[in-house]
């Protein structure tokens, strides 16, 4: 029965067991977020682990009063993009005469009346490895609107072991993902469990009414993998968009996604089609 | 159409059928009378091919069944309309669609199975049960609309195991008159009853009655392997088949 049949049969199929095919799909929404959150937080907190390990250094880049404007904004521009740079944030000369004053404290009246023309505008470089900023900060000098530039190194000994909020971080996301995991292997089972019971008695009797296995069988397991697809679906754009919120990007490849919802889908396949198998829930003869 | 030879079966080590030997031909109709525990389902199951004996030979046209792999079964089935009470309807399908399930396995397009379908209600009384599902239907309802999937697209051979179960008199007589219209047809009909006077009404209309006792045919095998009511053990195997008219 295919065609038309296969059509009338599946809407008749999704009309009668709404609750199986909602069940299968939230299981594989939540496998399929669980699956992604666990690789993301993982992928993101690699990233922060090598942060914690390797110090930044700071170059401060003080420029000359006859640099353009436009001129400045293309050095910012660059510095920005180049390998290493974390960020490139220009100060202005009244943004570092008000951090004087917050440096100087009690004693800031010491530059009451200086106006902030006294002060150079510079572009602060966030520069890791510490290890690199030296070599940018050589470079920098030999520019010709660059004043002068400052290295500000780590600490000597800084950070070489990860913080201790990492380390909760990575306990609290493996305990928390193993006890989802395991619901959510449970929440699958039930489905596929409900979905055999459902579809127990009706297999008999399309059998009986001359019905070959494949064909008793096939509207279900399209729509256990229509489901399972539309669950891995939702549960991948839900990672996807808390990976944007919680990392600021989903720090994962398009082909791991891709890789990822593939499995899943080909698993809701495999499990609806093991589990309808027509000749072990046909009575026996 | 159907032959039965020398069919053996048990069922949790209770033999429940024992050397059966039957015959239906083309357009005959045959009810298989007999008691409860006789065999009378068992013997429906074998012949609509959902059950394969221990021993014998199952022909359904020029084709020794018994012997058919269990993929090939499936295409054997939908050339038989079978019905028995643990083959139910499909829940929340409507009665008609359920009986079109029937002429869809049949090989009959949506559109066609769909008038063959109200034929098939309308010849057994439930045209009125179309539109409903089974959960609302009555249990009369509920057969007529079993029976009439049974019935519909005119499968060559039919086998109904108890059709006027808890049937009134007049569903009952919509019933035989729906098997006579599927024999008229061209179908080899075969139906199983514990009740007298069904059996005896089928004989009335021009059908045959077989007994049925203990797992073997008492009476009226038809001409393959008639052998007479006795209560000793049957004649050696050799003896149940004799020459075809």
């Amino acid at each position: 029965m295919t065609g038309p049949w296969l059509v009338r049969r599946l809407a008749g199929d999704a009309r009668r067991h709404t609750g199986a095919w909602l069940g299968i799909a939230l299981a594989f929404a939540l496998a399929a977020f669980c699956a992604a959150g666990a690789r993301v937080t993982t992928h993101a907190g690699k990233g922060e682990a090598a942060a914690a390990v390797e110090p930044s250094a700071l170059v401060i880049t003080y420029l000359k009063d006859d640099l353009p404007p436009a001129d400045v904004a293309a050095l910012q521009r660059v510095l920005a993009g180049l390998p290493g740079v974390e960020a490139a944030r220009l100060v202005s000369p009244r943004e570092a005469l008000e951090r004087l004053r917050g440096e100087l404290g009690a004693r800031a009246a010491i530059v009451d009346g200086v106006g902030p023309e006294l002060l150079f505008s510079s572009i602060e470089v966030t520069v890791r490895p510490a290890g690199a900023a030296s070599a940018l900060a050589f470079r920098l000098r030999r520019l010709a609107g660059v004043a002068d530039v400052d290295l500000v190194a780590p600490p000597a000994g800084a950070a070489t072991t990860l913080p201790a909020r990492f380390g909760v971080a990575v306990l609290a996301v493996a305990v928390g993902g193993g006890v989802l995991g395991l619901a959510v292997v449970l929440l699958i089972g039930g489905a596929f469990v409900r979905l055999r019971g459902r579809y127990r008695g009706e297999l008999r009797v399309l059998a009986a009414l001359g019905l070959s296995r494949p064909a008793s069988a096939r509207p279900a397991v399209v729509l256990a993998t229509g489901a399972g697809a539309l669950g891995v679906a939702a549960g991948l754009l839900a990672a996807f968009f808390a990976a944007r919120v919680l990392w600021g990007g989903p720090s994962l490849p398009a082909r791991e996604w891709g890789g990822g919802a593939a499995a899943l889908i080909l698993t809701a396949y495999v499990l609806s089609a093991g589990v309808l198998r027509v000749r072990d829930v046909v009575e026996a003869r | 159409m159907l032959r039965l030879l020398g069919i053996s079966l048990r069922v949790a080590g209770h033999r429940v059928l024992d050397e059966v030997s039957l015959q239906v031909r083309a357009g005959e109709l045959v009810v298989v009378e007999g008691g409860r525990g006789a065999g009378k389902s068992a013997l429906a199951r074998v012949a609509a091919a959902l059950r394969r004996p221990e021993g014998g030979e199952l022909w359904i046209g020029e084709r020794d069944v018994a012997g058919l792999q269990d993929a090939s079964l499936p295409y054997v089935r939908r050339n038989i309309g079978f019905h028995a009470d643990d083959v139910p309807l499909l829940p929340r399908m409507t009665a008609l669609e359920n009986v079109m399930l029937a002429a869809g396995a049949r090989g009959y397009q949506p559109a066609q199975a769909r008038e063959l379908a109200l034929r098939a209600l309308g010849r057994v009384g439930a045209a009125s049960t179309a539109t409903r599902p089974p959960e609302t239907l009555s249990t009369s309802e509920t057969r007529l609309v079993a029976l009439a999937r049974a019935l519909a697209g005119a499968p060559p051979l039919v086998v109904l195991d108890d059709p006027a179960a808890g049937l009134a008199a007049g569903d009952a007589g919509a019933v035989l008159s729906a098997m006579l219209g599927a024999c008229e047809a061209g179908a080899a009909a075969l139906c199983t009853s514990p009740d007298g006077a069904f059996a005896t009404a089928v004989v009335r209309a021009g059908g045959r009655r077989v007994r049925l006792e203990g797992g073997r045919v008492l009476a009226g095998g038809g001409p393959i392997g008639i052998v007479a009511a006795r209560r000793t053990p049957p004649p050696p195997p050799l003896l149940r088949v004799e020459a075809l008219p």
